[in-house]
């Protein structure tokens, strides 16, 4: 039966570590690759407190599985008699305080791009403000051509559950609530940021490659929190801008005048400009 | 001899106090003795776990078998929609199932069921410092629970999670269940309060005051320290979050003083005039987390503790390192007060905080390393016998090796920024306290029923439980940290409608028939805890022969717990010491001649 | 020996409780009968609870009537082999269907259960009765058990007393109804209810209380007053929710589950106006109150229900088939182009006079648009604080401000959130006022105004300032000031 219990403490953290090796390919991993700039960066600290984190793993359970092992071969033994040892304490404290605090500041500097807005890319485009309300994101972005104001304005562009972003520059979406707090949440994007009932927040990502990304809620914000699916659609700068010129367009419908006519005038008007 | 005779003294006057006959009321129900209250606490607190776990069935078979009728009690619920459940109700499960597993089993399991039958019996005391705000503290839990009730009655029971971030919370109309019941939550969690509070001031006083002679601080087993360590923390940390309640009971109310302390303005909710308010939800985060980090701890330390006590006793050997164990847990105590802004990283406060907040989380891992590395080194060169209570340590310490290191990924904040709110989390914390803490209490369980109630409890019983346990538990919630990975958010009552996260169903369709394993394995515990209190074998004072006061007492120990007052000489781990040859334990309260004076004396084995 | 038992129970009870879902049976979903049912004498309930059963079904076993305009999804094809049992029955075919459409991922196994079968062609012999479910002899009532689209074999769920022969021409009717309802119990039913009563679980919490579909009173349509809403109104509702609401935006969900759940909220809409002209019918002579008035006034109760009796033999079904042919008009109306409510003129160029006269009619006594929106527009009219009459009953309703046709209190457009829950297009704003709100106070202005007039009112409309609570009070500081020093 000692046996058994050895095996049984040797074994499990075997599987354990096997299912994080062949997670990835069973698809039991990230969604996709990282998509965005800081998502590439956050999935490379991944990596590494994953390697750090499963060297440790793997050795504390070693020792947890000899040390049992060991003990309990011989039911006459007596147990060594010891109270400690400070060069181990030392050294058990040192160690780990060193990495500890590397991974610790290794990391500031992804944050600090992430948050801090000083620190913000300087070509930021600000694209649209999110909404979140319960439950659905609605999306306004600026008329084409013009700034995003944090009021609405005259000529906005307005959409549900859509969000169109160029690809391969920084942009940079104002994010807000209209009742309860939520959370924007791209994962292939490895974007989170809770939205805050009475503040704006600013929040920048570039994407990297042009696709379609799941937009979903990750702070709880009532019954239907699970039904706020979205999307961010990222595409070539000039495909994003001529879906904000049919979006203007479409919007300005009266239900006469063809989009398609409006379309032209419009572009006529920005190439005079 | 001059001690025995004190305790002879000391034993003749407990006799004398106690000499008349309690009412079977206040000898069971309204009873002041500190045994009586705990096991008033353990048994209560076990019935929640199993309320607890039901809820969280219902919980695991909604996002497995979405919307399908739940089994059993499917076809009393929602018959006319064809037994498919409404998703306010499931939010109502998951608040419901923390808040019941939180404040009603795990914190009053460890605080209140074995701080009050331990505390005074391991520090030699009779009773503890006020025995009749014990007992409150005990009656205190059931206005909390009638409250809890309660709460399920009205509009389907609070869904606002039991984190209860306004505004969700703070305003009525926001969710079906912050209305009524989200009332009745916070008034049960003021009682839960109000219990904890009187429990942890009694402990500081009766650890401060009461100890028997001789038990130095440093002579304290550490479940002694554990508690203590707890009860300063639950101190320090509970009126902050008792203030916070009452501030949003305050702007929930709409006929008392219209205060707006979590409530901004403008804000349009269930087609309601827009608020008008200056508060900050933020603030509220930083309140509740203030208390609920440290809570982390409260339900972590005081198992900590006593798994070190069992490990000692288990392995026949002296704790690895007492001092290092009692400064890491200060120093976890200590840190613990400064961490809870990591449960904030992306709620959109100061980005500087989350830097410094990153730090000391990051830092709180020392001394949890530290101990861990320690207990194994407890175990090192010990002679493990592999009874149900070495299991249930062992698996303490794998699992809080698990529970800490994937701390470290959340830790991190660019990285917390993916897991946050993902079934990475969920997996985390459940390592952390169901993992560790509860197995640290079914350990703990098995190891003090003998004292509790004079009888063993049955062997086979205990390890196809564990086994079923530890197997359930892993398969249950390991996975979970790749769903986490995988971006599969928190809360979700339906997720399969995002299609990234369709093929993550069939996992979910394991961990939830693994949750079911883990939770029909409790009623293996029930089953056992039930036979063996009243057909357990007998036991004597000292069944797993080991050293600290509680043991001194006979088995079940009479009002006043010693017959003999004990003293105390030595530390609480001598184990397999050569001062002793014929045995591998000696107690802490046993006097040995001075050293000239001993029978035989031999060279001390050193390990190599 | 304890230990063991324990572990075999709990094994069992393990495995019982992963699979007990198929252990037992589910409770049956229910369409919940209309509310004023309960009024009838007791023989008048059952009948019209039988009759709608009997043309509609129940959420796990709908029928497809055919004579209502609802597209229930019909597949054709061929028989190309049957499997006789050696008893002469079949319930086995090998069929091959003239397209397969394509089902969703979880499409509830097995797939195109329980949908109806018909044979056009039997035998060789044609099937004489036109219909989606024939009379004759071994047709009736068949159902689909499954469909393999893979090997073509089709199971039914009743067998044949003959087998057909290898060409015979069938069709399943109600695939598309079925994926309506399998996609609305998933997304809708929470707060529309089964019956799409509008009461679900979650609708007593919501406001505006979700739409009840059964008097096939849509608020916002593209067609004119009194009109039944088409399916692009339909689809567009779900695809945009709608602003300012608890009715979410269902941007993402799949395109074939759209257009199945709005076949499915029409179906349900329809059953709920068929059932509610029944109830009409009966609830003038036969409500328990009016009965215990008749037998008060003299007449005798046997007599009464004998006359129940007549009249539900003789002339119930002639008026249900009337009224389901009313019923089927009104929605099949609608899908005409024609039927589209549309400006002639292009609007009106956004400028300030336009906007002036916009504002002029706004405020005008004819137009009465600030008894409900107030003079800037913030929806806090008089009519707000007024009691109002309701017009079915006679009486005041308890609580002030303005109610819809279902008698919950419904709040004006407040014009300065930049909420338009009908749609934010100039087009949009323009049927708001041509066609009014369906189903609440907001009337038609089709008559009271030209095109024109219409345009300068969308443009003064969609030019009402963005104000927050903030600016609000702002605003009504400065107006406050300006007011004092007039004085």
């Amino acid at each position: 039966m000692r046996n058994f219990w050895c095996l049984f403490f040797t074994v499990w953290p075997i599987v354990a570590v096997g299912t994080f090796v062949i997670a990835p390919a069973m698809g039991w991993w990230f969604p996709t690759d990282a998509y965005s700039t800081l998502g590439q960066q956050i999935d490379d600290l991944f990596y590494l407190i994953l390697t750090i984190v499963g060297v440790v793993f793997i050795g504390t359970h070693i020792a947890l599985g000899y040390t049992l092992w060991k003990g309990s071969q011989d039911p006459n033994r007596r147990s060594w008699f010891t109270h400690g040892s400070h060069t181990l304490e030392v050294i058990w404290t040192i160690v780990p305080a060193g990495i500890l605090l590397f991974i610790a500041l290794y990391q500031m500097d992804v944050w600090r791009m992430y948050r801090v807005q000083s620190a913000f890319p300087e070509d930021l485009l600000e694209v649209a403000e999110v909404t979140a309300r319960q439950f659905e994101w609605r999306i306004r972005y600026p008329a084409p051509g013009r700034p995003l104001q944090l009021k609405p304005q005259k000529g906005d562009v307005y959409a549900v559950n859509d969000l169109h972003v160029p690809v391969n520059r920084p942009v940079l979406i104002q994010l807000r609530t209209m009742d309860v707090q939520h959370s924007f949440f791209v994962p292939s994007l490895r974007v989170k940021q809770d939205a805050l009932p009475g503040q704006v927040i600013p929040v920048w990502f570039e994407v990297t490659k042009p696709g379609i990304y799941d937009l979903t809620c990750a702070e709880l914000c009532g019954w239907g929190h699970y039904k706020m699916r979205g999307r961010v659609v990222a595409e070539a700068e000039e495909d994003f801008r001529a879906y904000l010129q049919r979006l203007a367009a479409e919007q300005a419908y009266d239900g006469v005048t063809p989009i398609e006519t409006a379309l032209s005038h419009a572009e006529k008007r920005q190439n005079e400009e | 001899m001059a001690a025995q005779a004190g305790a002879h003294a000391a034993g003749q006057h407990g006799h004398g106090e106690h000499a008349h006959e309690l009412s079977f009321v206040r000898k069971y129900i309204f009873s002041t003795d500190h045994k009586v209250i705990g096991i008033q606490f353990l048994i209560t607190t076990l019935l929640m776990l199993m309320v607890g776990g039901a809820l969280a069935l219902g919980v695991r078979w909604q996002i497995a078998y979405s919307w399908q009728t739940m089994p059993i009690v499917g076809k009393w619920l929602f018959g006319e929609q064809g037994g498919q459940i409404s998703p306010e109700f499931y939010t109502m499960l998951f608040t419901m199932h923390a808040t019941v597993m939180i404040f009603l089993v795990i914190i009053p399991i460890l605080a209140g069921a074995f701080g009050n039958f331990l505390i005074p019996l391991m520090i030699g005391a009779d009773d503890m410092a006020f025995p009749t705000l014990n007992m409150l503290s005990y009656w205190f839990m059931w206005p909390a629970i009638i409250c809890f009730g309660l709460s399920f009655l009205f509009d389907g029971g609070p869904a606002a999670g039991w984190t209860s971030y306004p505004v969700l919370s703070a305003i009525a109309e926001a969710a079906p269940g912050s209305g009524m019941a989200q009332t009745m939550w916070l008034l049960g969690l003021t009682f839960v309060g109000v219990s904890s509070m009187m429990g942890s001031v009694n402990y500081m006083t009766t650890i401060i005051n009461m100890r028997a002679p001789g038990m130095t601080l440093f002579r304290m087993p550490l479940t002694i320290w554990g508690m203590f360590i707890t009860a300063i923390l639950q101190a320090f940390a509970l009126p902050v979050l008792t203030a916070a309640g009452f501030m949003l009971l305050f702007d929930r109310l709409p006929f008392s003083i219209h205060s707006c302390f979590f409530i901004p303005n403008d804000l349009i909710i269930n087609n309601a005039e827009p608020t008008v308010g200056g508060g900050q939800p933020l603030l509220w985060q930083h309140l509740f987390w203030f208390y609920s980090h440290p809570a982390v701890y409260i339900m972590l330390l005081p198992a900590m503790g006593m798994v070190s006590d069992m490990l000692a006793a288990m392995v026949r050997k002296p704790i690895f390192g007492y001092r290092p164990m009692v400064y890491s847990m200060a120093a976890i105590a200590g840190l613990g007060f400064i961490v809870w802004g990591h449960h904030m990283f992306t709620s959109g406060m100061n980005p500087a905080l989350g830097m410094t907040f990153m730090t000391s989380t990051i830092m709180i891992a020392l001394p949890s390393a530290v101990k861990v590395f320690n207990w194994i080194g407890t175990i090192w060169g010990g002679k493990v016998r592999f009874n149900t209570v070495t299991l249930n340590c062992i698996a303490f310490v794998t699992m809080f090796i698990v529970g800490g290191l994937s701390g470290i990924f959340m830790a991190a904040v660019p990285v917390d920024i993916y897991i946050h709110d993902t079934y990475f989390i969920v997996a985390h914390f459940h390592y952390v306290l169901f993992g560790a803490t509860l197995f640290g209490v079914f350990g703990a369980i098995h190891y003090w029923f003998p004292k509790m109630f004079g009888r063993m409890m049955n062997e086979t019983l205990g390890k196809w439980h564990f086994l079923l346990s530890f197997i359930g538990f892993n398969g249950a919630f390991f996975p979970m940290h790749l769903l986490g990975i995988a971006g599969f958010p928190r809360r979700y009552a339906e997720p399969w409608i995002h299609p990234y996260l369709e093929h993550l169903l069939p996992m979910n369709r394991f961990i939830t028939i693994s949750a079911i394993v883990m939770g029909f394995a409790q009623f293996l515990l029930l089953a056992n805890f039930a036979y063996s209190m009243f057909r357990g074998p007998k036991v004597g004072r000292n069944p797993w022969k080991a050293n600290t006061l509680e043991w001194f007492a006979p088995s079940p120990p009479g009002h006043g717990n010693f017959d003999v007052q004990p003293v105390v000489f030595r530390g609480p781990y001598e184990y397999s010491s050569p001062l002793v040859k014929d045995r591998d334990y000696l107690m802490q309260t046993e006097y040995l001649p001075r050293r000239e004076e001993r029978p035989t004396e031999q060279p001390q084995p050193q390990p190599a | 020996m304890v230990a063991r038992n324990c572990l075999l129970g709990l094994t069992i009870v393990a495995l019982l409780g992963c699979d007990l879902s198929r252990v037992a049976p589910p409770p049956e979903a229910v369409f919940a009968p209309d509310e004023r049912i309960d009024d009838l004498v007791r023989q008048a309930r059952r009948p019209v609870v039988e009759m709608v059963t009997e043309r509609f079904g129940t959420p796990n076993r709908l029928v497809a009537w055919e004579a209502l305009p609802v597209d229930y999804g019909v597949l054709e094809g061929r028989v190309v082999e049957a499997y006789p049992e050696t008893d002469g029955t079949c319930w086995r075919l090998k069929v091959e269907l003239d397209a397969v459409p394509e089902f969703p991922k979880d499409w509830p196994a097995p797939l195109l259960q329980g949908v109806a079968v018909a044979f056009l062609s039997f035998g060789g012999k044609p099937v004489s009765a036109g219909g989606l479910v024939d009379e004759g002899e071994n047709r009736v009532g068949l159902t689909v058990q499954r469909f393999d689209p893979g090997t073509g074999v089709l199971e039914l769920a009743q067998r044949l007393g003959s087998p057909p022969s290898a060409g015979d021409r069938l069709r399943l009717v109600g695939h598309k109804l079925q994926r309506g309802r399998v996609a609305y119990m998933r997304h809708c039913v929470h707060c529309h209810g089964v019956a799409g009563d509008g009461n679900g679980p979650t609708a007593p919490y919501l406001n505006p209380r979700p739409r009840d579909y059964r008097r096939g009173i849509f608020k916002f349509t593209s067609t004119g007053p009194n009109e039944r809403p088409t399916r692009d109104d339909l689809k567009r509702t779900i695809r945009q929710g709608i602003p300012g609401t608890y009715m979410p935006s269902f941007f993402l969900l799949d395109d074939g589950d759209v257009e199945a759940i709005v076949e499915y909220v029409r179906f349900l809409a329809m059953r709920g106006e068929f059932e509610r002209r029944l109830v009409d019918e009966l609830i003038l002579d036969y409500s328990t109150e009016a009965v215990a008035q008749r037998v008060d006034a003299g007449e005798e109760r046997s007599d009464i229900l004998d006359e129940l009796e007549t009249f539900l033999r003789d002339e119930l079904p002639e008026t249900a088939a009337f009224e389901v042919e009313r019923i089927a008009n009104a929605w099949r109306r609608v899908e005409r182009p024609e039927a589209l409510v549309v400006p002639k003129t292009p609007r009106t160029p956004d400028t300030f006079e336009s906007r002036a006269r916009g504002r002029k009619l706004f405020l005008s006594k004819t137009l009465k648009c600030v008894d409900c929106h107030g003079p800037t527009g913030r929806g806090d009219g008089p009519m707000t604080e007024d009691y109002q009459l309701n017009t079915a009953t006679n009486e005041y309703y308890p609580f002030p401000g303005l109610v819809d046709a279902w008698g919950h209190p419904i709040r004006p457009r407040n014009l300065t959130r930049g909420i338009y829950r009908g749609g934010r297009r100039p087009l949009d704003i323009y049927r708001r006022i041509y066609v009014g709100i369906k189903g609440t106070p907001m009337p038609s202005s089709a008559a009271a105004l030209n095109e024109e007039q219409i345009w300068d009112l969308v443009n003064y409309v969609l030019s009402i300032p963005y104000e927050t609570a903030d600016t609000r009070r702002q605003l009504d500081a400065v107006a406050a000031q300006l007011t004092a020093s007039e004085k």
